[in-house]
């Protein structure tokens, strides 16, 4: 089925930028039209969160309709904290962490795992490693040890090690090389935060995945896999109590690393996150696509600043759905210009990016359609924007969010983002509000500050742009 | 020991007890049947949160799409929206986007669909929407001429794809020479082909004709809906069923006689990875044998990280990032088959690691990957329940089989009761080296490794398959 108003701009609010939220206080529900307010009243989650003596952050949440669970771990670990040398050793190690610990060796943890009916998987961004698996209620106790062994105990056996290298290789091809629409996206990240800690790529460089030994990876381990840089969050058929007691007993003396947010600080220091990059330019692609296909960069804000939540609302309006208003000019006009177009507001922990992209009807003349597309981006700020339209994004927001909401993993997520980026997993009750709130005149200004052509990079992958090659 | 293992043996026993009766109250508790207008509702009652799911079911797809003009149903499907006599594009989107609806079609070979959800407060305007475009939709000749070019550029930029580029062709080699051959989304030339008056006698046909059952999910709010269906939709109940064309027993192989096996290369510019696809059409027939032992099959070969091929290929040798086994089944037909890619230097070790794979799986499964594959299964149904919007789409699915409900709280003790031996037969059944289409798209250069390998190479331009 295709899911019409949420292509990747919204996807990247709801899911990446953990953007969508609630606010169960009718005030603010009702403040555009009164559309919203009953159904927000009608989530409950029982959320109890604890800290332990060693920063461990847990959060649970009881949920009895069926004898399952999921658990998440969240490592504050990601692209933006690998050195020259060792990009792309964040993922390679979220690969590593299925390969075997002291106490449940090589192939363990997916025999324990999918023995026992259940699945587990692993994302890296620049910011974050997450692990999750969803269970039976019954292995809750196999679980939590395993996470706690491998925290504590990774083996990086070499063996593994040198095979799982090839493994990331080929994911680097499959996601990034053989596909233009990865390579430009890889490009634009790249382009964008040049200069930045954002600006290596989460796969990594490819000789430095080649390059990158055990030793490195063990100390980068060391470092980062620690208590008191993780959040669980555990949602299912449990008692709270039980669970709490049985983390304090797996995970309550693994120790703590010492200074860990000031040496973060420090390496994420050294760049800084101001924008470093040179904006106002074009960048041309070799690749397969017969027809063009394009993406326009702006500079961004970071996740959570008063400009990010407008911004969302922007993106949403501009690119989401077929009445949009992106989708009405380039793609449903009577001249259609593009086979599909998108906005996204992608917004990191530090820094963000705000971003168009779409592919060319045959026939279209690139160059003229760049002039044009940023012209009428401008122009947008004034004509496309109506209080019907603010309302559709605040009314998909809301489907989005109570969609999300049917499973234990939904639940999870929506809590375990919260309390990364916010330090507050409840957030979500506030964070509808804060949509809620946002008239057409904050859209219309954020508009008008961040759609600078100045500040912008439009890329184009093509089979007729001459061959430079892609770092 | 021993008393580990009457604990292992409890907790297996009540694992399945609990898997078994949750699907079992869960079906009793909420499932209702209704009858509106002589057309069956099936719907899950979920009070969860204010939010429902409508899904109407269309015995019909795209296998009785004109033979010139493929893809003519689910161009129908995404075209309804494209106006009415009353309603432009526009209008109908901004309607029902303004609800936060999420609404399109989707269409299998066999059965289309039509899908709905959003808030039950909007449920009415918003079906009533949906019911005045499937009754109204006049499929504008300027719309549809620019919806017609989007696909043709999609189309053709599907050479940035290579997944997706490669499961086209596959298809079309794999399962050449039956009517399941060609893509339900069509191809450049069946396009092109596509009027307006084709797309308003398929939509009139699907009104009319097609037997339709609705699937809902969602709170009692969602009675308000008979009305609608009734005096919108104004649908009946239909005992037309879909007009299935000669079924053969096999694909036809496209190259035959000769003793080394042969695989279809389909080059590609720029590629430094090659796709592999390794199937077989399975026939009526064979859509009849055991599904818990086809889902079965797949687990142990290609279903996570246990499973034999993920061990062999990832795991023991890094050849690839992910690989995939499946065996299923529509009403008429179903396909076996094996997914994968790897660098261009392993394509010979990686087609070489998977025959062997299959050869001794098919005459010695291994004690420890069965017991495990089957743990994960009986554990993993637990999660098919999770959600209802997901169950109601499995629902729809045995319904289209036409295979009782009953058949999904009882497949943990079905699964339980498999033998090493059965599954043995199965893939050697489903999975038989000597049987399987091979099918690699990437680099040309990979023709002379793969002669090398003693493999007989036939080259087919991807644009055969646009």
């Amino acid at each position: 089925m295709k899911l019409r108003w949420i292509p990747l701009g919204a996807l990247l609010v709801l899911l990446v930028s953990a953007c969508a939220g609630l606010n169960s206080t009718s005030k603010n529900d009702e403040s555009s039209d009164g559309m919203v307010g009953k159904e927000l009243n009608s989530i409950s989650l029982d959320a109890h969160k604890k800290v332990f003596s060693n920063g461990l952050t847990a959060i649970v949440v009881e949920n009895h309709k069926l004898p399952i669970f999921t658990y998440y771990t969240y490592y504050k670990v990601g692209g933006k904290f690998e050195d020259e040398g060792i990009t792309g050793a964040s993922h390679y190690l979220e690969h590593m962490m299925f390969k075997g610990a002291k106490k449940y060796g090589a192939g363990e943890f997916d025999r324990l795992v999918e023995g026992n009916g259940g699945s587990n998987n692993a994302y890296t961004t620049n910011d974050l490693t997450v692990y999750y698996e969803n269970l039976p209620s019954e292995h809750l106790a196999t679980m939590i040890d395993l996470e706690a062994d491998r925290m504590q105990n990774l083996l990086l056996e070499e063996k593994s090690f040198e095979s799982e290298r090839d493994v990331v290789l080929e994911e680097r091809k499959m996601r990034y090389e053989n596909k233009d629409n990865g390579k430009i996206y890889l490009k634009m990240m790249q382009e964008v935060f040049k200069g930045t800690p954002y600006g290596t790529s989460v796969i990594g460089k490819i000789k430095d995945l080649k390059s990158v030994t055990r030793d490195q990876m063990h100390d980068y381990f060391k470092k980062f896999y620690a208590p008191n840089n993780a959040v669980i969050l555990i949602v299912g058929d449990f008692d709270k109590d039980d669970v709490f007691d049985l983390l304090e007993e797996k995970f309550g003396k693994i120790p703590s690393t010492n200074n860990l947010e000031k040496f973060k600080k420090e390496v994420v220091a050294k760049k800084g996150f101001d924008f470093k990059a040179k904006f106002n330019k074009r960048i041309n692609l070799n690749g397969t696509s017969i027809n063009p296909v394009f993406m326009l960069g702006f500079k961004g804000v970071k996740i959570g600043s008063v400009d990010s939540y407008a911004l969302d609302i922007l993106a949403s309006m501009l690119g989401d759905g077929e009445s949009s208003y992106l989708n009405q000019e380039y793609v449903q006009s009577r001249k259609p210009k593009l086979t599909n177009v998108y906005a996204a507001n992608y917004t990191l922990q530090d820094a963000g990016v705000f971003f168009f992209g779409g592919q060319l009807l045959k026939g279209r003349n690139l160059k003229t359609f760049e002039r044009n597309f940023k012209k009428k981006l401008i122009k947008s700020c004034d004509v496309a924007l109506d209080a019907r339209s603010l309302q559709k994004i605040k009314n998909q927001y809301l489907v989005g969010m109570l969609s999300g909401l049917d499973t234990n993993a939904g639940i999870a997520k929506l809590l375990g983002d919260r309390e990364i980026y916010y330090g507050d997993y409840n957030f979500y009750k506030k964070e509808f509000g804060i949509y809620n709130s946002i008239g057409l005149e904050q859209v219309r200004s954020v508009c008008k500050k961040y759609l600078n052509k100045e500040d912008s990079i439009f890329l184009s992958i093509w089979n007729k742009h001459k061959k430079k090659g892609v770092r | 020991m021993k008393n580990l293992s009457i604990r292992a043996v409890y907790s297996l026993c009540l694992g399945l007890i609990l898997s078994q009766s949750a699907a079992a109250n869960y079906l009793d508790d909420n499932l209702r049947k209704l009858n509106w207008n002589g057309v069956e509702v099936v719907w899950i009652e979920d009070n969860q949160y204010p939010t429902y799911d409508v899904t109407v079911y269309f015995y019909d797809g795209a296998l009785s799409d004109n033979s010139k003009r493929y893809g003519e149903t689910e161009l129908m499907l995404d075209q309804i929206t494209a106006g009415t006599l009353r309603y432009t594009q526009k209008q109908i989107a901004n309607h029902l986007e303004f609800f936060g609806a999420s609404y399109g079609g989707s269409v299998t070979h066999e059965f289309s669909t039509y899908s709905i959800s959003g808030l039950v407060k909007d449920i009415v305007p918003t079906v009533k929407k949906v019911c005045h475009i499937f009754t109204n939709a006049t499929f504008p000749k300027k719309e549809l001429a620019k919806t017609k070019r989007r696909i043709v550029t999609s189309l053709n930029n599907i050479v940035t794809s290579h997944s997706s580029l490669a499961n086209r062709a596959f298809r079309k080699i794999s399962l050449n020479g039956t009517p399941y051959a060609n893509p339900v989304s069509g191809t450049l030339k069946s396009i092109k082909r596509i009027k307006q008056k084709h797309l308003l006698a398929r939509l009139k046909h699907f009104n009319t004709k097609v037997k339709k059952r609705i699937y809902i999910k969602g709170p009692s709010g969602i009675k308000q809906l008979e009305n609608v269906f009734n005096k919108d939709c104004n649908w009946k109940g239909s005992d037309v069923v879909l007009n299935t064309p000669d079924v053969p027993k096999a694909a036809k192989k496209i190259v035959t006689k000769e003793k080394k096996k042969t695989i279809y290369l389909v080059p590609i510019p720029n590629s430094n990875q090659a796709q592999i696809r390794v199937g077989r059409y399975l026939s009526t027939d064979e859509t009849q044998g055991s599904y818990e032992l086809k889902r079965f099959s797949s687990k142990y070969l290609g279903g996570g990280f246990t499973s034999r091929l993920m061990q062999e290929l990832r795991v023991k040798r890094g050849l690839t990032y992910s690989v995939g086994a499946y065996s299923s089944s529509q009403r008429t037909y179903g396909r076996s088959g094996i997914s994968t890619f790897t660098k261009n230097e392993t394509i010979g070790e990686t087609l070489q690691v998977i025959k062997d794979v299959l050869d001794k799986e098919a005459s010695d499964i291994g004690k420890d990957t069965f017991m495990t594959a089957k743990r994960a299964l009986k554990g993993n149904y637990l999660f098919g329940l999770e959600s209802s919007s997901a169950f109601l789409q499995n629902l729809l699915f045995f319904d289209h089989i036409n295979r009782p409900y009953k058949e999904i709280y009882d497949f943990p003790m079905v699964i339980d009761k498999v033998k090493a031996v059965d599954l043995q037969k199965t893939i050697k059944e489903y999975f038989n080296w000597d049987d399987q289409v091979i099918v690699i798209l990437g680099s040309k250069k990979l023709k002379l490794p793969l002669i090398n390998e003693g493999y007989i190479v036939k080259t087919i331009n991807y644009k055969k398959f646009l």
